[in-house]
């Protein structure tokens, strides 16, 4: 009896703080979205009016609409070439050993041990000395590196429940090596694949510390450029801005979800 | 396979060998997996692998198969060396333990992956899977995923799979330990159909004395690592070449002693059998079966014994005696009511020209 009670008090406890959780890590977005609706000058919660008007200059203005292009056509890259090399060196790591293995494991994640504002001005330098600071390549790289601890861990959690079994079975069925990544093991990863690849659009997208130093003039990416309209105006453009943001990351998420499913179902 | 055929004299000097292991070593660091193992398999046999657990069995199997380069020593199938060759170059088709069937592909699929890696064309692509599935007898579930599957039919389908491509050597590694003991019985019986339908050279691997005996052709009786007896299963029960066969296949009784100058064995606790044996340091082995109660207690060769304990396991009771301190293991059948108790004495006969005696210094 007394010991219902006190189960019962439990969960009704963890159910309170999951609820606060929750709604503490979803209220600045809340908030965000919420504003960007507003009919008034200012930011403001709770909104004043409902009117898509920050909207409407949003999407009229040049540099939000190049920022969010700019960033789009980043994130898109660096999953792309952090999905090959992170596969890569996951692959390495957790198939051979090779002299120069435990180096190789630990600059994959190094940059998650480095503060970001150190790479962002360790990079700035390089590339200023490189003499490539009005290029894309800074932000490229930048990013890269970023990313790729994400996808070396998450490729390297799915090789290692990956059976290895299965491709000998299917070296035994006269496979090459290649054939065999090409067949088997890439399909069977398929799903840790992807949410690598969110990962790093997920990280490439939201960034503002290293970006902050490795944008131009040509290429600012939306993150950075919207703190700086903040710094210097206070209207709700910023806010309709930033709901842009969080609908274009979820429609990523949930179109790489559909394909982690439909290739279950299939 | 053209690959097959680098060197004409290997395929004249292997003979009717379609799988051919030339002393071959495998070692792990300190363990010396596989030591100087010579074997051959003949072209259409079932040859079985059998041994303790960590003989070396399946290094063995994988050496055929590629998967492990031996520290010595050459592998060759259909007269080629095949000792450095990738698993993809030989022409063996494997069942894993664990069938390994792909998940993300139908039965059908499976079946033809390694048909569409050999490149055939479609059209006879499909006309082997479905021929290949009528053999295993699961036509129906072509189209299903390994995951809808029992553990008998994918079983079945692992070996369709294999088969497919007309492996030159079938290789199996304890494919039925997944299964429970009535369907291990049963896929046995279907597997050695299966063989003989096909009529493909096997090489199988098993712990499981009863699998071995009831499938193979012939036995390799392996014990850390190196070959202890290759034999026909008669062979190998009948005539065990070292105490450790002996002991291992089937029950017996090992009485260590002295086989004398007129041909009879004495064991170290003084018990005598006459026999026309080799002189020399020797063990007796005595199978169950080797003894008979004896209604006479006069009659010649009869001993005394006490029995120890007699253990009742329906229909026949199996008793472990002492005579004059050796232990020996017999089985009877006696009426109900009737049977010994541990202490009783017993009278018993021993057919001294069914036990086998191995000299001593017959193995290294
Ligand atoms: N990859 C490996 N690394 C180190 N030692 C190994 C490796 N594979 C096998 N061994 C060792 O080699 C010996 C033989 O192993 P193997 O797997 O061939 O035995 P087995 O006869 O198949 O046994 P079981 O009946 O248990 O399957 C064992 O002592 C094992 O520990
Ligand atoms: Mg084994």
């Amino acid at each position: 009896m007394r010991s219902d009670l006190v189960d019962h008090v439990m969960t009704v406890f963890g159910a309170v703080v999951r609820g606060l959780v929750y709604s503490m890590l979803a209220l600045p977005a809340i908030l965000v979205v919420a504003s960007s609706f507003t009919s008034s000058d200012t930011m403001s919660f709770p909104p004043t009016g409902l009117s898509l008007r920050w909207y409407k200059k949003a999407f009229d203005s040049e540099v939000f609409m190049s920022a969010l292009w700019t960033s789009t056509y980043v994130a898109v890259l660096v999953s792309i070439i952090a999905l090959a090399i992170g596969f890569a060196a996951a692959f390495a790591i957790n198939r051979f050993s090779f002299r120069g293995k435990m180096f190789l494991q630990g600059l994959a994640f190094s940059p998650l041990i480095v503060p970001a504002v150190v790479l962002g001005i360790g990079l700035l330098q390089l590339f200023a000395w490189l003499d490539l600071t009005q290029t894309i390549y800074p932000l490229l790289l930048g990013h890269l590196v970023l990313a790729i601890p994400y996808v070396v861990r998450t490729v390297l959690a799915s090789l290692s429940l990956h059976d290895q079994m299965l491709e000998q079975a299917a070296m035994n069925l006269r496979a090459t090596p290649v054939q065999v990544i090409r067949r088997i093991t890439l399909p069977l990863i398929l799903p840790g694949l992807l949410s690598a690849a969110i990962f790093a659009f997920v990280t490439s997208f939201g960034n503002v510390t290293v970006s902050a130093f490795l944008t131009y003039g040509g290429n600012v990416t939306l993150p950075v450029q919207i703190f700086t309209y903040v710094n210097t105006s206070y209207d709700p453009v910023a806010a309709a801005v930033s709901t842009l943001m969080i609908i274009v990351t979820l429609a990523v998420i949930l179109t790489v979800e559909r394909l982690i499913g439909a290739e279950r179902l299939a | 396979m053209l690959a097959l055929l680098p060197e004409c004299e290997n395929v004249r000097e292997a003979g009717d060998f379609v799988v051919e292991l030339k002393s071959v070593s495998k070692r792990y660091g300190e363990v010396l997996a596989v030591a100087k193992v010579s074997l051959g398999v003949r072209r259409g046999e079932l040859l079985c692998l059998l041994g303790p657990s960590g003989c070396g069995k399946t290094t063995t199997l994988r050496m055929v198969a590629g998967f492990v380069e031996p520290t010595s020593g050459t592998v060759s199938i259909n007269g080629a060396d095949m000792t450095h060759q990738p698993p993809y170059r030989r022409d063996t088709g494997m069942v894993f333990q664990s069938y390994a069937l792909f998940p993300h592909m139908t039965v059908a699929e499976n079946i033809a992956f390694g048909l569409e890696n050999l490149k055939w064309p479609r059209d006879k692509r499909e006309a082997r899977v479905e021929e290949m599935l009528k053999l295993v007898e699961l036509p129906h579930l072509a189209h299903r995923f390994p995951s809808q599957l029992s553990g008998g039919q994918q079983q079945r389908i692992a070996l369709a799979r294999a088969l497919a491509m007309r492996p030159a050597v079938l290789l199996l590694d304890e494919p039925f330990s997944n299964l429970d003991a009535l369907l291990r019985v049963r896929m046995r019986e279907e597997l050695r159909e299966v063989v003989r339908t096909v009529n493909v050279t096997t090489l199988f691997v098993t712990h499981d004395q009863e699998e071995a005996l009831t499938m193979s052709d012939r036995i390799v009786v392996m014990n850390a690592g190196h070959v202890e007896q290759v034999g026909t299963p008669g062979d190998i029960y009948e005539a065990p070449s070292t105490p450790f066969v002996a002991r291992f296949i089937g029950w017996c009784s090992l009485l260590k002693g002295m086989v004398g100058p007129d041909g009879a064995f004495t064991s170290s606790a003084e018990l005598r059998l006459t026999g026309n044996w080799s002189a020399g340091p020797s063990t007796a082995v005595i199978r169950p079966e080797h003894i008979k109660l004896s209604a006479d207690s006069a009659a010649g060769s009869s001993h005394q014994a006490r029995v120890l304990h007699a253990h009742y396991y329906g229909g026949a009771t199996r008793l472990l005696l002492d005579l004059n301190g050796e232990h020996l293991t017999m089985q009877e059948r006696f009426s109900f009511g009737s049977q010994p108790k541990p202490g009783d004495v017993v009278d018993i006969t021993i057919n001294t020209h069914e036990i086998r005696v191995i000299p001593a210094d017959e193995r290294p």
